[in-house]
């Protein structure tokens, strides 16, 4: 894994594809593999072009070690854009500008685990030869950064969990799993916003609403890429105590 | 004073829903694009009953796919039928696609099952009312986001829109502008990177799979192959609007405008706009095949079809 002290300008005059994909989207691709440090510069890029560019680009999607952007074309020659956005990143790197924006504060996810929210808790604690408590504790000693936002609205990609407590998706997943599950899925952990399919070893649940399209657009979604997050272990009584302080807002 | 109007579901054996040119700057949260599936038919549809991009919130149309609906109308309007090659009647006269027509209080509109084509639009003057989320009417089935709830329309359902008697004459498509609708020489934007034989793509004759809706569009033929190893690629990313994913399974899958926001298939490229519409409204089992298009001549295009549609 990258160490935080990457070399940020060498990743840009080096390490950055312009990738075209139809008439008006493209990606800037970092060469360098996922990395939380990566992660934190491609946030940073994201924040940077959404506040000098935000005008001329419909979407910006974020994710592990990419950055996609689709441009307005009838405002701007995407060409025109995408080279104003290489020299801004450019700049931005080379004057380290990446650490002013990114919001530090933690946020903290209450999660019961618990055999009955966490129907993969039993089998992940027994093949890792662990303890439920002790997947409990090394599931919530970690502070995690978001990665990517996607698959569904609001899923999280947190990245990483101890090396100890992954494990591979389901080979077979489930046709529907619970709003607010908890999972493991290999080195990365995640919430599910609302009820889907789903193949994620599943650890336990929260009550917390992730995603709600009823809340103003700035705060349907509790999660934004390159936020960092820590579960918090809360007892059954708890989770339901929280469900219910949190069921008028109509789940769960 | 403007009056309202409904139009009401009197059978629905096809799918409708709401659509518009979809949601725009949502994809960050994971939440799909959305928006018409054959983008220039949604688009001439509202020409023909006068309205813009100028003004893109009284573009909401209808989208129907696969036809066998009935309509009522309880007040008078400019409406328009573009898309699939489809039989349609008001209060049984037969009726032509591709230009408008006056609707009065108590009309019904009927469309038969679509000759050719999968999807057709209904647009009316000054668009129809629905709730819009995260600023867009289009209806994502599969996320449940958009008005309805996120669901296609039911029978007996209304759906909203500003009754006009104005004077706006009315508009016919040119001959020669109403797309064919078949899988022929679909525009193809290979992507600079992607090595995989050009012919496996570009040589060959595909099949559009069963298993084909809003969300993609699978094909079937030769498997093709990847030159290498892919690894970078497998990296969840951001998709765009037309990628041609290449599952592992070596049957490329088109994405369209339901996509999930992110994917990590390899990508061999994208079809342009056009070309995704095009797609769009080819039926399962019906041939596809591709042809490379510049990516800045598939923009020049794109370009002078949006400015003339008042963008």
């Amino acid at each position: 894994m990258t160490t935080s002290n990457i070399n940020h300008s060498c990743v840009v005059n080096h390490d950055v594809e312009l990738i075209w994909h139809n008439e008006h989207t493209f990606s800037l691709r970092f060469k360098a593999p996922p990395s939380l440090a990566l992660t934190q510069i491609i946030s940073a890029v994201h924040l940077s072009v959404s506040k000098h560019f935000s005008v001329y680009i419909l979407e910006s999607i974020p994710s592990y070690n990419a950055l996609m952007i689709v441009v307005d074309f009838i405002l701007i020659a995407p060409d025109t854009l995408a080279e104003a956005i290489i020299q801004r990143i450019k700049c931005d790197l080379l004057a380290s500008v990446q650490d002013q924006s990114i919001n530090k504060t933690v946020l903290t996810i209450p999660v019961c685990y618990h055999p009955e929210v966490g129907p993969d808790l039993q089998a992940l604690a027994h093949s890792a030869d662990l303890s439920i408590e002790e997947v409990i504790a090394l599931h919530t000693q970690k502070t995690y950064t978001v990665c990517a936002l996607g698959f569904a609205p609001g899923f999280p990609y947190l990245g990483f969990v101890d090396s100890r407590i992954a494990r591979p998706r389901l080979t077979t997943p489930r046709h529907s799993v619970v709003a607010g599950s908890v999972g493991i899925a290999d080195n990365q952990t995640g919430i599910y916003p609302s009820d889907s399919p789903g193949g994620w070893n599943i650890i336990g649940r929260t009550p917390r609403v992730c995603f709600d399209l009823q809340r103003p657009v700035a705060q349907a979604s509790i999660f934004v890429v390159g936020q960092s997050v820590r579960f918090e272990s809360v007892t059954h009584e708890v989770y339901e105590e929280l469900c219910r302080d949190l069921s008028n807002n109509g789940w769960p | 004073m403007s009056r309202f109007g409904l139009v009401q579901i009197l059978k629905a054996s096809g799918k409708i829903t709401t659509q518009d040119l979809g949601r725009k700057g949502w994809s960050h949260l994971g939440i799909c694009e959305s928006g018409a599936a054959d983008e220039m038919a949604y688009l001439w549809a509202n020409h023909l009953v006068g309205n813009t991009l100028k003004n893109p919130e009284a573009c909401a149309a209808l989208e129907i796919t696969l036809g066998q609906v009935a309509l009522a109308f309880t007040a008078p309007t400019l409406a328009a039928i573009t898309g699939a090659n489809v039989e349609a009647f008001l209060n049984d006269k037969p009726l032509p696609n591709w230009q408008s027509f006056r609707v009065g209080a108590g009309d019904v509109l009927r469309l038969s099952l679509p000759k050719a084509g999968l999807i057709n639009y209904l647009a009316v003057q000054g668009g129809f009312n629905v709730r819009r989320v995260c600023g867009s009417a289009s209806v994502c089935e599969r996320e449940s986001i958009g008005p309805f709830n996120g669901r296609a329309l039911q029978v007996t359902q209304c759906i909203g829109y500003r009754e006009s008697q104005s004077s706006i004459p009315l508009r016919l498509v040119r001959k020669d502008y109403i797309p064919r609708h078949n899988g022929q020489d679909i525009p193809f934007i290979p992507r600079a990177d992607a090595s995989f034989k050009r012919d496996s793509m570009l040589a060959q004759i595909f099949t559009v799979s069963p298993a084909t809706n809003r969300m993609g569009c699978r094909l079937t033929g030769n498997p093709i192959t990847m030159a290498g190893k892919q690894t970078d690629q497998c990296i969840s990313a951001g998709m765009p609007y037309g990628a041609v994913q290449l599952p592992p399974d070596g049957q490329p899958i088109v994405l369209l405008k339901d996509r999930q926001t992110m994917g990590g298939y390899p990508l061999l490229g994208c079809l342009s706009r056009l070309g995704g519409g095009r797609l769009a409204q080819c039926r399962p089992g019906e041939a596809v095949n591709f042809t490379v298009i510049s990516r800045e001549q598939a923009l020049r295009q794109l370009r002078e079809r949006y400015v003339f549609f008042g963008a």
